[in-house]
């Protein structure tokens, strides 16, 4: 499980940044570098205070503050291009990542308002069984097999590698389908007594619905998966 | 037989929004697209002349049946969870960025946010929200994710096409509000 302190609700170094300039009422083209990296390396110092961990997103961030303003110290004939690219290069950030703040809150908006309405159906088990049924992704194939081969606990040691591999596999799946119009997945991988098998059928699988030879579809979430031509 | 009857029961039994193509084939194509908005249209005509609390919206290249706004409160009263897609500001910041410029990668949107994504974006992902739509041909094939039709339908957008450039997006929630 993945968790993430964020202080004082700033989603990181930018977000600190963009506070910065609102509450100082900054020309976000013409950013006051030392004032900003002051309020910055403040914000650093309070956060080691409380003994909380600093991102390392925070510490490339003020090394850069730094480097930009230790470089606007020089005298002027001898800051050349790159040092004028580097405060560019901020703003341009600060300025593309507002802008997605801002369309992050209206997405929001958009969301709170719209579910002020609630979908209506009625929820019948045979509905499922009739016509609606779920088609598969990549993602879903990914996570229904990286589920089989952590369930499939026979051992990997005494393969006899011969002749297992994706082609196989995938004249395996064609033969099967010109038989049958649809077959399920348990059926496909009923006699597989290794990982592999299951490794290369997943892979055969990804081949074909990529050259969109077959679809996969499921009733309902966890249920068996249907492999048909198209 | 009368359409407008097939039509309201098939989106009262379905739980995602009904594709048009997907009406038109169960109708046997004796309707096209037109006559399926007619048909939509008459029936949100007669939901609003009987005061009933439903309406027919097209959202996600389809049609789904909701109800009206100004029930909201006594719905949340009846069931307190209904808003089963609350996501977090920086989930929001992922999503808008993905929206915006999909097909992206994590690389570009961790750009922009200045910040690691992969838990947001694994949430999304198992949210069905957003999905994985291929790999960048150059920049070390890294995935690429897209929005899903999940998103369309619980943003209540027609398709893609219709996503609201930024200025646009204060005044859909505000004509949302009328609804």
């Amino acid at each position: 499980m993945d968790y993430r302190i964020t202080i004082e609700n700033f989603e990181g170094p930018l977000d600190l940044l963009l506070f910065f300039i609102q509450r100082d009422k900054m020309d976000i083209y013409d950013i006051e570098i030392s004032k900003i990296t002051k309020d910055f390396l403040n914000y650093i110092s309070k956060m080691k205070k409380k003994r909380l961990e600093i991102g390392a997103e925070f510490i490339l961030m003020a090394s850069i503050l730094m480097n930009i303003k230790t470089k606007m110290l020089l005298p002027d004939e001898e800051i050349n291009i790159e040092d004028v690219d580097l405060k560019d290069d901020l703003t341009q950030k600060l300025v593309e990542y507002k802008k997605f703040k801002e369309i992050s809150e209206n997405l929001s908006n958009i969301y709170d308002s719209y579910n002020e309405t609630h979908k209506v159906f009625i929820k019948n088990k045979n509905t499922k069984d009739l016509h609606f049924k779920k088609n598969i992704d990549f993602t879903d194939l990914t996570i229904i097999f990286s589920k089989l081969i952590k369930e499939n606990n026979v051992s990997v040691i005494d393969i006899n590698f011969d002749k297992i591999d994706v082609k196989n596999k995938i004249s395996l799946i064609k033969s099967k389908l010109s038989e049958n119009k649809e077959i399920t997945l348990s059926y496909l991988i009923e006699n597989f007594k290794h990982k592999i098998h299951l490794i290369c059928t997943f892979i055969a699988l990804m081949e074909l619905l990529k050259d969109k030879y077959i679809t996969l579809n499921q009733k309902e979430s966890f249920s068996e998966i249907f492999i048909s031509k198209i | 037989m009368n359409y407008k009857s097939i039509i309201e029961t098939i989106l009262l039994t379905a739980d995602k929004p009904m594709q048009t193509i997907d009406l038109i084939k169960i109708l046997d194509r004796k309707l096209d697209k037109n006559g399926i908005e007619i048909i939509i249209e008459n029936l949100n005509k007669e939901y609003e002349e009987l005061e009933k609390g439903i309406y027919v919206d097209h959202i996600s290249n389809g049609y789904q049946i909701r109800t009206k706004r100004k029930y909201n409160e006594y719905i949340l009263k009846a069931n307190a969870q209904m808003n089963e897609f609350s996501l977090s500001k920086a989930s929001y910041e992922v999503l808008s960025i993905i929206c915006f410029k999909q097909p992206v990668s994590k690389n570009i949107i961790e750009g922009i946010r200045g910040v690691d994504c992969s838990y947001l974006i694994k949430n999304l992902l198992k949210k069905k929200i957003i999905k994985i739509c291929g790999k960048d041909p150059n920049k070390g094939k890294s995935l690429l994710y897209c929005t899903t039709k999940l998103f369309l339908e619980i943003f209540g957008l027609k398709s893609l096409k219709n996503l609201p450039k930024l200025k646009d997006i204060k005044e859909i929630v505000s004509s949302n509000e009328i609804k």
